[in-house]
């Protein structure tokens, strides 16, 4: 598939807060209603990125693996290609999701478990490794997790990290041929990151969110200069680029969709295909309104809400 | 054996406890099942314990403040049935190494303390602060938790300390604006690291965490490192985790026969960890963590799934 042609979305349970919540009360009924109503709203959603859970896979391999199976099948079931995320490093201050923790990288071997990063990676790759629907492996969301910029200790714990990652693209490699292994940092620190995990990326995954004013000229400035930062990095590396997050949120529908076309602009002007953030309404931080937990700075990112109702404005998703 | 100089607490005979259905920490209160809890806390009470330490979670806090409030007033009426207090943990920063519970993650530990974290203290606090039931309040359960990763990187180690001192020293101060009539303590791992003597000041009562020492003798001496800290500081002090586990029923009651003597001889109050078996790590022989004697693995259950004690448990009522 070409990468310029992507259009879907991040996806979340409805029904969960957070990635233990979300896979111990799995829900492949359910899992299959909301992608459908994907597939209904947005005709040309062909992609979607699955967040598993390594935390909870700790406490029950089989059953863990039999379940994320069956959520591909369900999205396979709505002839969607798939972006599969192993780890998680995004731990949002207020409503935190799970997944690998600076306490996991301040010691290179702090977790005397590591080997089970790996021993997860390879369940979970010989798992899925014959399904065509796998676009890209996504090893881990927003790497480098600090906080800020990345010196002092945080030097150290970097490299740590970096390795961990170097040993999990091989793992995968190993196994799967077939499909591009790659990597999804946050853009907090531009295209910083990008160019550190290149070695381990067959395609370049990006986060890039307008958090800032529409209406303002430097701030759009700002937001394109990186925007071609990215651009051009892509061209130098020779190597794909794709968006697994994108459109941040807002209370007001309106903005929302003004900010998501703008950022959809400029990522189409640059060839880019997208992942926006996200398909549903669910109680996992910033997808969700008051009511259903803290709504914080990204406010509210979902696109069809947990009744099965499209959003309002956000049909203009589809112009793109 | 060394003497606190002021023991208020010496009749704390506490244990434990995290519900068994909760398979991490915000489980707690995400799926807080009164049913399972009252049964539970009966079982402790049966047994002879006169006080319980739980854990709480400001993620649960934050997705559904007025439930979690009025729930934890219902574990409240409940222990107050059988003349029983609680001691509410608000963080917990212990990782364990191979299973997840949940925590905040250090790159948390060491930022700014966010308004979210300041209501929930504020709130849960303030709105028990002279209630009777609650015995004292405990910060966070083992705060600086890498400081005793045994060769961990000393250096990176060392400036960690400072960002996470002042994490807490400012959750202590938000505490202290809500005027509550209880005490406060931090539960920390054993032995206290010295650099962490400033925060071990603000606290109210000292807490200690010590496990070890059970089988070479060595036991009395740490809790005497202890009492000669909290003398120093002019403090009480209390022991709110003790008993490692073991796979063995009969090691395990020689653990506790040895750990409680050491406390009765003294006269340390102690809350025991765990009371039940369930489904967070420690609380199934398949689910163990190396919290024990080398080469054991810590099953650390008092109760079985039926509410009985452990083949050999009973000996804790020798010091109940």
């Amino acid at each position: 598939m070409d990468f310029s042609q992507v259009r879907g979305f991040n996806y979340q349970p409805s029904y969960g807060a957070y990635g233990m919540q979300l896979w111990e009360c799995f829900d492949e009924k359910v899992v299959r209603k909301e992608l459908s109503w994907g597939k209904k709203y947005f005709p040309g959603f062909n992609t979607v990125r699955l967040w598993l859970c390594w935390n909870y896979w700790k406490y029950d391999k089989p059953g863990c693996i039999d379940k994320i199976k069956r959520y591909m099948d369900a999205a396979e079931a709505n002839d969607l290609k798939i972006v599969p995320v192993l780890f998680n490093r995004w731990h949002d201050l207020y409503m935190d999701w799970g997944g690998l923790y600076l306490d996991h990288f301040i010691k290179d071997t702090f977790c005397e478990d590591r080997a089970s990063l790996i021993e997860f990676t390879e369940q979970v790759t010989r798992a899925l490794v014959g399904r065509d629907s796998i676009l890209v492996w996504d090893m881990c969301n927003e790497p480098f997790s600090y906080g800020g910029p990345i010196e002092g200790i945080f030097k150290e714990t970097q490299q740590i990290e970096l390795n961990w990652l170097r040993e999990t693209y091989q793992v995968i490699k190993s196994i799967d041929g077939r499909h591009p292994v790659s990597i999804s940092p946050a853009a907090g620190r531009g295209i910083e990151d990008t160019v550190t995990l290149n070695e381990v990326s067959d395609v370049h995954l990006i986060h890039p969110y307008f958090w800032d004013d529409v209406n303002d000229a430097e701030d759009r400035k700002r937001f394109e200069s990186m925007m071609d930062d990215f651009a051009a990095y892509r061209d130098k590396t020779g190597k794909p680029m794709l968006t697994t997050e994108t459109c941040i949120g807002n209370l007001d529908d309106a903005a929302r969709v003004k900010n998501m076309e703008y950022t959809l602009e400029e990522h189409k002007k640059r060839g880019f295909g997208w992942l926006a953030h996200a398909l549903m309404e669910s109680y996992v931080a910033d997808l969700h309104g008051p009511g259903k937990g803290i709504v914080s700075r990204p406010g509210i990112m979902y696109y069809v809400d947990m009744q099965g109702n499209l959003r309002p404005g956000h049909e203009a998703f589809n112009n793109y | 054996m060394k003497k606190i100089n002021d023991n208020p607490y010496a009749h704390i005979h506490g244990v434990n406890y995290v519900p068994s259905y909760a398979l991490c920490l915000n489980d707690i209160m995400d799926h807080f099942d009164d049913e399972v809890i009252a049964r539970e806390l009966g079982w402790a009470h049966e047994v002879g314990f006169n006080s319980v330490r739980m854990w709480f979670s400001d993620t649960s806090y934050t997705r559904d403040s007025g439930a979690f409030l009025k729930n934890m007033d219902r574990i409240l009426e409940i222990l107050a049935a059988y003349d029983m207090t609680l001691m509410p943990t608000l963080f917990n920063r212990w990782v364990d190494p191979r299973f997840y519970f949940g925590q905040l993650d250090l790159m948390v530990a060491m930022g700014d303390v966010y308004d979210t974290k300041v209501k929930y203290i504020t709130d849960v606090v303030g709105a028990f602060k002279h209630d009777p039931r609650i015995i004292m309040w405990d910060m966070c359960n083992e705060p600086f938790s890498y400081g005793w990763i045994h060769d961990c990187n000393e250096a990176l180690v060392q400036q960690l300390y400072p960002r996470e001192i002042r994490f807490w020293k400012t959750c202590i101060e938000v505490f202290r604006s809500v005027n509550a009539s209880q005490p406060l303590t931090m539960g920390f791992v054993d032995p206290i690291p010295e650099c962490i003597y400033e925060v071990c000041r603000l606290c109210d009562v000292l807490s200690c965490h010590v496990y070890r020492g059970w089988t070479d003798g060595t036991l009395p001496e740490r809790v005497d490192v202890a009492i000669d800290y909290a003398n120093q500081l002019s403090k009480p002090l209390i022991n709110t985790e003790t008993c490692q586990g073991s796979l063995d029923d009969a090691t395990r009651s020689f653990c506790i026969d040895r750990t409680l003597e050491a406390m009765h001889q003294a006269e340390l109050g102690f809350y025991v960890w765990q009371l039940c078996t369930g489904e967070m790590v420690s609380a199934r022989r398949d689910r163990t963590d190396p919290n024990c004697a080398p080469g054991d693995q810590a099953y650390m259950s008092f109760l079985t799934r039926d509410g009985k004690l452990r083949a050999g448990h009973e000996i804790v009522k020798k010091y109940l």
